[in-house]
């Protein structure tokens, strides 16, 4: 049965005869606390139409402009899936299923669901979403049958509203449809405000921008005054009243072009940045660039129109006015003025006719005054920006040149022609530091500037927009009179293909072969006038070679001409050039209705003589290169260029780099001492203290656990199974289970107490290869509290009993090839049983242990019989045959337990076992898959660590708990560019610990490079233990101020960078301000030359072992699984990203 | 000195240096609303399990006479059990992840059904027990790096096995501003961090390079021996 709409005629809710029905079933709901009722996830209730009486859904109201529409409102519920509102409607109406909500004044909402529009009229609004206030709608669905169309709209309450009435509707106010319409899933949800470039919102949105946007563009123009200030000053000699008169020709000319400004201008350019300068002041930088909206201008020239757009917003200009016209153009007409300045107070070095002369040629140029002051456009503020690079450049202030470089890039795009170029003047400026600290420079002035547009973007986002604006007009010229125009056709696109080339192609073939004929010139002399005539060319060639030109690009030519000089040829070029300049510009304004650059005849007369001009300028550079000319401004260009080629000559005056610590000689063992006891046992009993307290939570199996205990049980019972590892580890889990008991704390015993003399066995193997306390001290202490370790310790799994015995294995062997006992046969016994143990504990990664116990043998008993002059192989034979053998032997042991349970009759068994059982097993779990799983590449970086263990909620509400198995990433981190000092060194200077290490790394990962299988970080740890000792080494040096000082002062960074995560997490930013301080106190010492740099060097690296300490210690919880808070938890993931890294 | 000053704005320069990916908006989730299909399973959805087989899983899916599809998880046994899809991101952003689910016997000890990452912990409420359908939701603000989001409709969880039946219908992810202060189930960043801030550390590098560019006057432009700095 439907429910007919009884009442109707008023566009007022109105009661129904069964609305008291209708409330009755809502109160039920929410008293009830049924699925209608309201929750945390939405504010409607029933939106999912599930609870209902009759034909009417609980909580849900209809209602209906016309009563004799013959509209039927009715209600499907469905076991299977959401019920489903429906409006039937013959006639056109505007009819709802309606529910209100009370919600916050000034908040934004959201507004979904989902809607199917079947038979609905075209005419009306539709089938749709909406918010019975205004036309607030999250837009109409008209058809036969549209589907089920998910629907949204934003909108905010304004202010005192605290009730808003969501409607399910076909048609709207003024706007009735016919048809039918189905509703499901409606939420109503709060958010903090539309996602910028959202459709249908309602409401106006705050302003907002980055704290720093007002700080950036106040520097911008700090450094623009600065610059002008800096590079204006006249020479002394220069009479005060000339100047005075030079400056009041320029206001007088400014006054006038002022006047002209608002009567003429091109009206698509000067509505565009009148619209951004609106959209500024009205949404903050951090809100302008959006999606679907055009601004192809990058951030630079927006400051200037945001104070444009305040300007406006704060007088309450008319966006019609004349005035904004003069604000808009006022930048572009004031960087006019600033231009013929600064060509008049840089040539008036050299004499007041050619200064006068190029001043007033750049100010009276009536292309010039055409393109800022009557067309609007901004060629000149990148210009100013280009001649104050130019004149910083003169100074020998490159850090400035680049700061205003990027500044012109970051105005206009066009900026990148020329910037390139700055690089060659003067010749060898390159030598040191400097191109460095300018590109430093340059790279902070596009950071500071873009950031507060950039929105959180990623900031591939800004090479995108560059992209995108160059993209913008793919034509083979967008009305420049040029040479591509000629080719190619005006405004045609330049991706058509020309004698197999785009015409894109060839226009930077053309451009780049004229180019490389004013480069040519330049090296020839490396005069700065040739320099000054290189830089024109550049928008010269690049304005009538190159394809997708505007008729406006070539203006900063007339910038770096006119320091060249406006008389003679020079000067005829110039005015020629501006001549055609200004005919192309004058055609195009005057075509502006259709954006065309007039008759065919005109563009091609014109650029056909641009390209004579560009020819004529180059063989102007050539003759000048050569000496057969001398333009007017080479004098006043040149002034100081002898001074800069004197200061290039000269020595260093302060060399920073101090004399290299010769590496010392190996040592003897040094003996032990008291404190190096107490400093193990410290470390011991800290270890210890870690993994034992607590050993018996969690008390369920965890992780792994599942299988080795399982099969530890085996070993005990008798029970027979498959065991794809050897068996030891397993009977050292079964051990503790022997010891005591079958829980916990028993599974667990023996794990803890091989990671505990892990330690120690650390602390001697860094001993034993390094013969230095401090570093074998590091090594064990890395080892002590890093959390990987510490929870495979912790929990009974097996690759803590390999490690621990393979770590022995290398102690022996280093004091075996240490003492060269090469044939003591108990020693050599010694390491094969260790060795065997170790392969016998966990499925052929040990193998390579033993690989390099065998290869360290044979490498330094090569030796050792080539300077005892005996055969090397004969040497060997022994110690290699008897660890071999030995270590096989004891593998075999291993498997004892296999024959005692009688489930193994004969060697034949072992054999089956190893090679058909276990690949067989191997070949069955290939394809498994695991959410923790990891590859080989990413374990040195720590990108993806283990959830062991996960509990959420914890024992307390907001708690969680989890056992991760992640190490401690400072020392992680470090570790990586230890190694690769590390295998500089082995390579170089074949230092046999550090050749160990490189080594001892890469055959304990090598393995796992080509295995397709599941892999999980827990495979590194045998690579691990060398990483540690690789770190301990690059600490060692440091500490004992050992290698040149770049090492020294790259490695002092590196260790305060990688702490700097963990002092964000904990500190945040103020972090950041301690790390700056450090490495500037740190790298401020060292590269002074002021500071001991042992002193230096071991301060640094005790501080590393204390940030070490701590960080350990702010991971711990989630290591050792004890309850942390969420909020906790979530800040120390510092990596959430998903693929190859993620920490949760 | 120039050495000193390279690694000074050498550091700076790394800590800004951050890659992305393209910007993604509106519905992100094909065949949101379940209805496309093909030999009895959800197009651009695929199923998973902890056990790896599915012998005791069944994944069903059904489209009912309304034209509204739902998707089935039934754990005969306690297990972890997902319909998931891959849908991409753009790196720091605030996603909202939304559905309606209904349950029957879920067990009422470990996790029963919700939405979540794959692969995280980042979840949804779930529902336990025999439950009428139910929206639910989470907000998520993706990483610096990411690109991609396995969005999971899921019975059971990591360590959390469970049994039952969970429907899952309107599944959707849409990037929707930023969630509002107080809002549960937020994963990422702060309920309340507006969209736009960029991390308050390009802030004060911002003010950083001020103090740079300062130093670097001072260097070179304020040197009172007048001497041709190298």
């Amino acid at each position: 049965m439907n429910l007919k709409n009884p009442i109707g005629g008023s566009p007022v809710l109105q009661l129904r005869s069964h609305r008291l029905l209708v409330v009755l079933l809502a109160l039920a709901a929410v008293l009830a606390g049924l699925p209608g009722a309201a929750n945390a996830t939405g504010l409607i209730k029933n939106g999912g139409f599930v609870l209902g009486m009759g034909n009417a859904p609980a909580s849900w109201a209809h209602d209906s402009w016309a009563a004799d529409a013959g509209t039927e409102f009715d209600w499907e519920k469905s076991e299977a899936a959401p019920g489903v509102a429906i409006i039937r409607s013959q006639k056109p109406n505007d009819a709802r299923w309606v529910q209100s909500v009370r919600v916050e004044s000034g908040a934004w909402y959201r507004l979904a669901g989902w809607v199917r529009a079947i038979g609905v009229s075209e005419t009306g609004l539709g089938a749709n979403l909406s918010i019975l206030r205004g036309f607030d709608n999250a837009g109409s669905l008209s058809g036969a049958d549209t589907g089920w169309q998910a629907v949204s709209m934003y909108f905010r309450t304004n202010p005192g509203e605290e009730l808003v009435t969501v409607a399910c509707r076909l048609g709207g106010y003024g706007q009735e449809s016919s048809g039918e319409v189905r509703c499901t899933g409606i939420e109503l949800a709060r958010v903090g405000a539309p996602p910028t470039g959202a459709p249908h919102v309602y409401g106006k949105r705050d302003r907002h921008h980055a704290p720093s946007a007002i700080p950036a563009g106040l520097a911008m123009a700090a450094f623009l005054l600065f610059g002008f200030w800096r590079f204006a000053r006249l020479p002394a000699a220069t009479p005060a009243r000339e100047g005075l008169a030079f400056a009041a020709v320029l206001l007088a000319l400014l006054a006038v072009k002022i006047a002209i400004a608002p009567h003429y201008s091109y009206r698509v350019d000067l509505g565009a940045y009148g619209a951004w300068a609106g959209r500024l002041a009205a949404l903050g930088p951090a809100r302008f660039y959006a999606a679907g909206y055009f601004a192809d201008y990058p951030p630079g020239y927006m400051y200037v129109l945001w104070a444009i757009g305040e300007i406006i917003a704060g007088l309450d200009i008319a966006w019609n006015s004349p005035a904004v016209a003069i604000l808009l153009k006022l930048p572009a007409m004031l960087a006019d003025v600033a231009i013929a300045w600064l060509l008049y107070a840089c040539l008036r070095g050299s004499g007041r006719r050619l200064a006068w002369l190029a001043g007033l040629a750049f100010a009276l140029n009536p292309a010039l005054i055409l393109n800022s002051t009557v067309w609007g456009q901004t060629d000149s503020v990148l210009s100013l920006f280009l001649l104050l690079a130019f004149l910083a450049q003169r100074r020998r202030e490159f850090e400035f040149t680049w700061v205003f470089l990027a500044l012109a890039i970051l105005t206009k795009p066009q900026a990148l022609l020329v910037a390139p170029l700055f690089v060659l003047w003067p010749w060898n400026w390159w030598r040191g530091w400097r191109p460095l600290t300018a590109a430093l420079a340059a790279a902070f002035t596009t950071f500071f500037l873009v950031d507060p547009f950039r929105a959180g973007r990623p900031w591939i986002w800004l090479i995108e927009l560059y992209a995108g604006t160059a993209g913008t007009y793919a034509e083979t010229s967008v009305n420049a009179m040029n040479l591509a125009a000629i080719l190619f056709g005006m405004r045609g696109q330049d991706s058509v293909l020309h004698l197999g080339l785009t015409a894109q192609a060839w226009g930077f073939v053309v451009g780049l072969t004229v180019g490389l004929g004013f480069l040519v010139s330049y090296l020839r002399s490396r005069e700065r006038v040739v320099y000054t005539q290189l830089l024109a060319a550049a928008t010269l060639v690049s304005f009538v070679c190159l394809t997708r030109m505007h008729e406006r690009y070539m203006y900063p030519f007339f910038v770096f001409a006119g320091l060249v000089g406006v008389t003679g040829w020079s000067g005829a070029l110039y005015w020629g050039l501006s001549a055609l300049f200004l005919t192309n510009e004058l055609t195009v304004f005057l075509e502006q209705d259709t954006a065309t650059a007039g008759p065919v005849w005109l563009w091609q007369s014109v650029g056909w003589l641009t390209v004579v001009g560009m020819l004529g300028w180059l063989a102007l550079a050539w003759r000048t290169a050569s000496g057969q000319a001398r333009p007017p401004g080479a004098e006043a260009l040149a002034l100081d260029d002898g001074d800069w080629q004197r200061a290039l000559a000269e020595p260093n005056p302060n060399p920073t780099a101090t004399p290299v610590i010769a590496e010392m000689p190996p040592s003897q063992r040094p003996a032990w001492t008291w404190n190096e006891f107490l400093a193990i046992a410290a470390l011991l009993v800290a270890g210890a203290y870690l993994r034992f307290w607590n050993l018996g939570w969690p008390t369920e199996l965890v992780f792994d656990e599942v299988y080795f205990v399982e099969q530890a049980q085996n070993y005990l019972s008798g029970t027979d199974f498959m065991d794809p590892h050897p068996p030891f580890a397993k009977w050292m889990i079964a051990l503790g289970i022997t010891l005591f008991g079958d829980e916990p704390f028993g599974w667990r015993v023996m794990n803890a107490v091989s990671g505990t003399v892990l330690i120690g066995l650390m602390y001697l193997l860094g001993r034993e290869l390094f013969r230095r306390r401090f570093a074998a001290f590091a090594a064990a202490l890395f080892l002590a509290f890093d959390g990987l370790l510490l929870v495979d310790s912790r929990i009974a799994v097996i690759d803590i009993h390999y490690v621990t015995w393979a770590v022995l294995a290398f102690i022996l062997t280093l004091r075996l090839v240490e003492d060269r006992a090469f044939g003591h046969l108990g020693r050599l016994l010694a390491i094969g049983f260790v060795l065997g143990i170790s392969v016998g504990a966990k499925l052929y990664i040990p193998f390579f242990s033993f690989l390099l116990v065998l290869g360290t043998i044979a490498w330094t008993g090569r030796q050792e019989a080539l300077r005892r002059h005996l055969s090397p192989l004969r040497y060997l034979m022994k110690p290699i045959l008897v660890v071999g053998w030995s270590a096989f032997g004891f593998y075999l042991l291993t498997y004892a337990g296999d024959f005692w349970w009688g489930w193994w009759h004969s060697p034949i068994d072992i054999v089956r076992y190893i090679f058909i059982e276990v690949p067989n097993y191997q070949a069955a779990v290939a394809d498994a898959t695991h959410p923790y799983s990891s590859k080989w590449y990413t374990w040195p970086l720590l990108l993806k660590p283990i959830w062991y263990y996960w509990q959420d909620p914890g024992p307390e509400p907001g708690q969680v708990v989890g056992i991760w198995g992640s190490g401690n990433p400072a020392v992680w981190w470090a570790s990586v560019p230890a190694l690769l000092l590390a295998g500089w060194y082995a390579v170089r200077e074949k230092q046999f610990a550090a050749g160990f290490i490189v080594a001892g790394w890469t055959l304990h990962m090598l393995p796992w490079v080509g295995i397709g299988r599941t892999l999980f970080l827990y495979h590194y740890l045998p690579s691990l233990i060398f990483a540690f000792l690789a770190l301990a080494w690059m600490l060692d040096r440091l500490s004992r101020g050992v290698g040149p000082v770049a090492e020294r002062a790259l490695v002092g960074a590196l260790l305060i960078a990688v702490a700097l995560p963990a002092a964000w997490s904990m500190a945040g930013v103020w972090a950041l301000l301690l790390f700056l301080l450090l490495l500037g106190g740190f790298e401020a010492g060292l590269l002074s030359g002021r500071a001991d740099p042992v002193r230096l060097g071991l301060v640094t690296a005790a501080g590393f072992l204390v940030a070490v300490l701590a960080i350990g210690w702010y991971f711990l919880p989630i290591w050792m699984g004890t309850p942390i808070s969420k909020e906790a938890w979530e800040l120390r993931m510092w990596i959430s990203n998903s693929g190859i890294t993620k920490w949760i | 000195m120039d050495m000193k000053r390279s690694a000074f704005f050498l550091v700076l320069t790394f800590l800004f240096a951050l890659p992305g990916a393209a910007q993604g908006a509106g519905e992100l989730i094909h065949n949101s609303l379940f209805t496309e299909g093909k030999g009895g399973r959800p197009t651009h959805w695929r199923t998973a399990s902890y056990a790896g087989d599915d012998a005791e899983t069944e994944f069903g899916w059904e489209v009912d006479p309304a034209g509204i599809g739902v998707i089935e998880i039934d754990n005969r046994l306690p297990g972890d059990a997902r319909w998931i899809q891959s849908v991409r991101v753009s790196p720091r952003t605030w996603y909202r992840i939304s559905g309606w689910i209904r349950t029957e016997l879920v067990g009422s000890r470990n996790m029963g059904a919700y939405l979540t990452v794959m692969g995280t912990f980042h979840n949804s409420r779930d529902l336990r027990g025999s439950q009428a359908w139910r929206p639910v939701s989470l907000w998520v603000k993706t990483g610096a790096l990411e690109t991609k989001l396995e969005i999971g409709a899921r019975l059971g969880g990591y360590s959390s096995e469970n049994n039952g039946r969970a429907f899952f219908t309107a599944i959707s992810v849409e990037e929707l501003g930023f969630p509002v202060e107080g809002t549960p189930f937020v994963y990422g960043g702060r309920a309340g961090e507006i969209e736009e801030d960029n991390p308050i550390w390009t802030e004060v590098l911002g003010l950083l390079l001020v103090l740079g560019l300062a130093l670097l006057i001072w260097r070179y432009v304020a040197r009172p021996d007048g001497r041709v700095p190298r």
